[in-house]
């Protein structure tokens, strides 16, 4: 298991959090029914590019074109694969991310150490999503709410990642 | 002293102590280490590069070449340390450079005495004696050469990398771009403004003014604060050291002095990665030397350097002044030198005959032959005056030479250079990127023009990027100071000895050395700089340059554009490497990846071995067993009862899709579709040009999905590849694929023993037969258990999510060492795998070799589609005579990896041991090697030589697969 | 470091791309051999303008078409490559 590790300063909180169960869904069918199909049974339209919704229960994070990644405790791989059938693929992937949680008005301040992402703009803020290298690793942004980021690190590159945010996250103060 | 009693920037109130050169000196704060030493009368800073000569400071900037000084102790040591940039902080110490034993006393002023055995270039001569004679000059240019000493101690402190984003990269912080900056804050675009200095103003910081009735320091500090308060970022202390593509932008930023401790963050110096939309270079002017005889002398200096002194510092370096006046600026200086309380003559060298109402002394039509002086400073000038010879005594001689547009980043965007003769200065045309050079950079003059220049810049760029148009008049400005004749200030010739006229002063390159360098043929500004060295190091020829291609135009006989520049590179000043390694130093220069099962690794202490960006163990040694007894323990016991072993690194790939099988026939050279559901089989993909690229397994999980797995050192290799077969090269399929490597830990338990300990794991409680798969569970973890054999004994790899890996690999474990079997590492895998003629991607799988070269023709898929395919067919990767696998067998002592195979001695190698290995249970040298033909040359013996190793044994050619050539373990 | 204007993310930088080959590089998987050797051995490599695919490694992952200048690196164009990006 991840051990849950804490760095606690005074504007920003670094953690290494057990990773909700993580699935990838990859649609290889350009048919727009298909598309229907997921919206109908989830609830909402997958997002777009860069985007993120959150429907009952789990989230939805675009990942690449026609690639989505939804996290939720209570999905499962048969389940969407269900959902999915014929118009695409479901892989279970939980176990391949680092889900490391900013929490803290000066996330931004720290998603700017060692990255080459412009998180400062105003346009970058809840609801959206982006991958992108920070200090060498791929990482994938989940910006949740004003003061809350979730980061997917692939696993092995995580106790890495943990470490070099909680220095500079010391360093903001 | 030199501190006058009022005035200055400096903090009369806070003294501050500090170290030179084993002396203990005050200064103040706000003082730089060269305006500290300056105030308690210390005039010498440095001995010069080659001749040894005493120097002073010659300016009072980033640009100085002579006051370096070594800073700090241990790890916060900066050598080369321009004593004009350098702040004073409490308990600094400091030490001159290029000098034995002392700064007074330099045995090294010994190479000024055989000076014209010395001149530029003159190492190229020594390479005429032979390589015996050059050697031993070799000894001596090798301990003469290099400014400074490096570091000894690894780095105490940290540094950072920032990215930054802005509408608006403002470069410098002096009127122009202070004003631009401000602009542009106030019309709400993201700005950020730069400034090396500690405090925005620039050359006000030298010249006082009166800006909108204001004082001009407050004027700067308020619209600096103008700017936060808009949102703008203020860095100060920062440089912008690189221009680079799309206007990226490279700044460093000091968090505290060179050799100071740092503060709460820790940090030393901060790397700025900055992407600006716009960006205006307000970098400046530097001021030109003039060229005579002992110009180097201490006490000789730029004008603009005497009013810094004066006004910034509070500093008055000499007391009996000679002002040569090159152009008009020189007149601003001797003012205030005089309302100093100096006593001050300024000699106008241009042509002119009087100048009228000046309130200090003027002489004209000047010739500057020689300064005279020693150590301590200058003390007499020699001029003729309208022809006549006069000797002047001085104690400070102040050399406007006129100005040079500070154009670096500028031409590292790809900008072009106008020069404009009446003045003698290169002015910045043709942008090329996104930048705009302002105020004395783009050669404007004037405080009012600079001001007005840059609103007009601002307001332009602001437009473009559809922000509103700001304030339409800039600032009034009233300043202060005497003005010249309005004369331009041409770059003017030389009149005394050419073998003591310095042009470039950090490199000791004097106008003889120009000239030396052009009559042996060297005539390109290029061949110049290197022949003379003119140009080189910690300035990077700031002060000298110019100079040096005018010589160089005058030799030529043609104008100086025609004889250009040479090339303006990164950074603009000397730039520690901690901050281009930024987190990156130590164990962090590369990704450091972790396998699920390291802790559970770690707790046993194996030999880590680093394999690409992971660390896996090499072998579990027992208290006192080398690596080669531990390898060979667990390889046996693995042989004999069971062993285990961490596979988790293999590339995984989950493939799904009604397209999916037809997909990785794209991918994989061999048959693959008609695998049925629970049957996996080996495989291997091509590269483009044919040849084997990588191997593995693929596995039918069910009637869509599929498992590849492949090579743990070509997993990211194998996604990019999948991902251009996918996307590329067949993007009309049905297909998912996943990247899986991180999901999936997975062991791999083989043996005699291990079907027994792997059976109750299997849902059906049935291992599965060789290369069929079962599913199984481990409280409550699902497992995928695949029958494959690496070892060449019965073994299954267990697949399961990694955050429930731990577990298993416990219940694993403790089974196997129950069982008198071992954990193994990578040595004996290894070890393993070459006594099965197992290829393995890097050894047998090197880039050159073919399916056919490894004995794999026959598992080829007929009919091709495949990558690779038609590169394949090309008649030399099929022709005979191409090496192949074979075996190789000891007959004399072990055979050395990497050994040539060859028939006799002194022969052409006929091919090489690609791996080396042992007989696990029987014992004996065995290895795999690729041999010219090999498949047919069964039995001949032949010669391993190694001549890196000095070792030349013989071998017999075998079959590739020592052990159980039936195989009839694996199967069980 | 360039900047790029992925047409799924926006602009990014350099970093995250992985430039792959130039367009006329890529070998169909039904070519015929004397096509797919020639294309594999023997190039153009202009001084100038260049249509190059790259690769969006560390962002989205999508394969784009970027018309660059070898030698001042102007991008002019970024296009996601036709189907299937």
């Amino acid at each position: 298991m991840i051990r849950l590790e804490n760095a606690i300063v005074a504007r920003l909180q670094v953690n290494l959090t057990d990773a909700e169960a993580l699935f990838r869904l990859e649609v290889w069918d350009p048919n727009p029914d298909c598309r229907a199909r997921f919206a109908s049974a989830f609830g909402l339209a997958l997002p777009g590019p860069g985007q993120s919704v959150q429907a009952d229960g789990f989230r939805i994070l675009w990942r690449e074109a026609d690639v989505w990644l939804l996290t939720g405790p209570d999905l499962s791989e048969t389940a969407l694969q269900t959902i999915a059938a014929e118009c695409g693929g479901v892989a279970e992937v939980t176990s391949g991310f680092a889900r490391i949680v900013l929490q803290g008005e000066a996330w931004r301040s720290l998603l700017t150490v060692g990255a080459v992402l412009d998180v400062e703009h105003p346009d970058f803020g809840p609801g959206r999503t982006a991958a992108t290298l920070i200090h060498h690793t791929p990482v994938l942004l989940d910006v949740q709410d004003d003061l809350t980021v979730v980061a997917y690190a692939p696993r092995s590159y995580g106790h890495e990642m943990l470490h070099f945010w909680q220095d500079a996250a010391r360093r903001i103060g | 002293m030199s501190r006058l009693a009022a005035g200055g920037m400096v903090r009369r109130d806070r003294p501050v102590s500090f170290q030179f050169d084993g002396r203990t000196y005050q200064g103040l704060e706000g003082d730089t280490l060269a305006s500290a030493l300056l105030a308690n009368g210390v005039r010498l800073m440095g001995r010069s590069f080659k001749y040894h000569r005493p120097r002073g400071a010659l300016s009072a900037g980033v640009e100085e070449p002579n006051a370096l000084v070594q800073v700090g102790q241990g790890g916060r040591f900066e050598p080369n340390t321009r004593a004009t940039d350098l702040y004073l902080y409490d308990g600094l110490v400091a030490e001159s450079q290029n000098r034995w034993p002392g700064l007074a006393l330099d045995l090294g002023a010994v190479n000024g005495l055989i000076s014209r055995f010395i001149p530029a270039g003159f190492y190229y001569k020594t390479f005429f004696g032979g390589p015996k004679a050059w050697l031993v000059f070799e000894h001596f240019i090798r301990m003469a050469a290099g400014l400074g000493k490096p570091p000894t101690r690894p780095e105490a402190d940290a540094f950072e990398h920032r990215s930054a984003f802005c509408d608006l990269l403002v470069v410098g912080a002096g009127p122009a771009g202070l004003q631009a900056a401000l602009q542009a804050a106030r019309a709400g675009a993201r700005v950020i403004l730069v400034e090396q200095d500690r405090q925005v103003g620039g050359t006000i910081c030298r010249d006082p003014a009166l800006i909108e009735g204001q004082e001009g320091l407050a004027w700067a500090k308020a619209a600096g604060a103008e700017i936060l308060a808009a949102g703008g970022r203020v860095l100060l202390r920062t440089t912008a050291i690189g221009y680079w593509d799309h206007d990226l932008v490279t700044l460093v930023e000091r968090r505290v002095e060179a050799g100071q401790a740092p503060g709460l963050d820790g940090l030393s110096q901060r790397l700025w990665h900055v992407r600006a939309k716009r960006t205006i270079l307000a970098t400046g002017a530097l001021e030109r030397p003039l060229l005579f005889s002992g110009n180097d002398l201490p006490q000789v200096m730029l004008s603009t350097a005497v009013r810094t002194w004066i006004q910034r510092f509070g500093v008055l370096p000499g007391r009996r002044a000679l002002v040569l006046a090159g152009d008009d600026d020189a007149y601003r200086t001797a003012d205030l030198l005089q309302q100093a309380g100096a006593g001050v003559t300024l000699l106008e060298l241009r042509q002119t005959t009087t100048v009228p109402g000046q309130p200090f002394p003027v002489l004209t039509d000047v010739k500057v032959i020689k300064a005279t002086g020693g150590a301590g400073g200058v003390r007499a000038v020699e001029i003729t005056v309208k022809g006549q010879r006069q000797t002047l005594d001085c104690d400070l001689v102040a050399m406007a030479g006129g100005f040079s547009p500070v154009v670096h980043l500028h031409m590292q965007a790809g900008g072009a250079l106008d020069w404009h003769e009446a003045d003698g200065s290169f002015r910045p045309v043709s942008p090329r990127q996104n930048q705009i050079c302002c105020g004395a950079a783009n050669g404007t003059a004037g405080l009012a023009e600079t001001l007005a220049e840059a609103q007009a810049e601002a307001a332009a760029v602001l437009l473009t990027l559809g922000f509103n148009r700001p304030d339409l008049a800039p600032p009034s400005v009233q300043s202060a100071g005497s003005s010249g004749p309005g004369l331009p200030g041409l770059p003017l010739a030389s009149h005394g000895r050419a073998k003591t006229t310095f042009v470039d002063f950090q490199n000791d390159v004097t106008l003889s050395d120009i000239d030396l360098a052009w009559r042996e043929g060297y005539r390109s500004v290029e061949h110049l700089k290197r022949y003379t060295t003119l140009g080189m190091a910690t300035d990077q020829g700031k002060t000298s340059n110019i100079l040096g291609l005018t010589q160089l135009a005058a030799l030529e006989q043609r104008p100086v554009p025609a004889v250009g520049t040479t090339t303006f590179r990164p950074p603009y000043t000397p730039v520690t490497i901690g901050a281009l390694a930024g987190a990156a130093a130590g164990g962090h220069s590369a990704p450091r990846r972790r396998m699920p099962l390291h802790d559970q690794h770690q707790a046993l202490n194996p030999l880590w071995q680093p394999l690409g960006y992971w660390d896996r163990p090499r072998a579990y040694p027992r208290p006192g067993e080398t690596l080669h007894q531990a390898a060979l323990r667990e390889a046996r016991a693995t042989r004999t009862t069971v062993g285990l072993t961490d596979v988790s690194t293999l590339a995984k790939f989950d493939i799904q899709g009604p397209d999916a099988g037809v997909f990785l026939e794209r991918v994989c050279a061999t048959r693959v579709r008609q695998l049925a559901v629970g049957r996996g089989r080996y495989t291997f993909m091509l590269r483009e040009d044919g040849l084997l690229m990588d191997d593995g397994t693929v596995w039918r999980l069910a009637e869509d999905r599929w498992l590849l797995t492949s090579s743990s050192g070509g997993a990211d290799r194998m996604a990019a590849h999948l991902s251009y077969v996918r996307k590329v090269l067949a993007p009309e399929l049905k297909v998912s694929i996943a990247n899986v490597q991180e999901h999936w830990a997975a062991v791999a338990c083989a043996g005699p023993l291990a079907a027994s300990l792997i059976a109750p794991l299997l849902i059906d409680g049935a291992a599965p037969a060789h290369m069929g798969l079962g599913r199984g569970v481990l409280d409550g973890t699902p497992l995928l258990v695949l029958a494959a054999s690496y070892s060449g004994e019965r073994a299954f790899e267990i697949y399961l999510a990694a955050d429930q890996s731990a577990g298993l690999w416990r219940h694993l474990a403790d089974k196997v060492l129950a069982a008198d079997g071992a954990l193994y590492g990578l040595e004996a895998l290894e070890i393993l795998r070459i006594e099965k003629g197992h290829v393995v991607v890097g050894g047998e799988i090197d880039g050159r070799t073919t399916p056919g070269d490894l004995g794999m023709a026959k598992m080829l898929r007929p009919g091709g589609g495949y990558f690779g395919a038609q590169a394949l067919q090309r008649p030399a990767l099929q022709a005979p005579g191409r090496v192949q696998l074979v075996g190789l067998e000891a007959m004399g002592s072990v055979i050395p990896e990497g050994s040539m195979l060859l028939t006799a001695p002194g022969a052409a190698p006929e091919g090489h041991v690609t791996a080396a290995g042992l007989r696990v249970l029987q014992g004996g040298s065995i290895a795999l090697g690729l041999l010219r033909n090999g498949e047919a040359r069964l039995g001949e013996t032949l010669l391993a030589c190694s001549p890196t190793r000095g070792v030349t044994t013989p071998v017999k050619v075998v079959s590739t697969v020592f052990h159980d050539p039936a195989g009839e373990r694996y199967r069980g | 470091m360039l900047l790029i204007t992925c047409p799924h993310c926006g602009e990014r930088a350099q970093a995250e791309f992985t430039y792959e080959r130039p367009v006329q590089t890529v070998i169909a998987l039904d070519a015929p051999v004397e096509v797919a050797v020639e294309t594999l051995y023997n190039r153009a490599n202009p001084r100038g303008w260049s249509w190059e695919l790259w690769r969006h490694t560390h962002g989205c992952g999508a394969w784009l078409k970027l018309h660059r200048h070898t030698a001042t690196h102007e991008v002019a164009a970024v296009a996601l490559l036709e189907a299937g990006a």
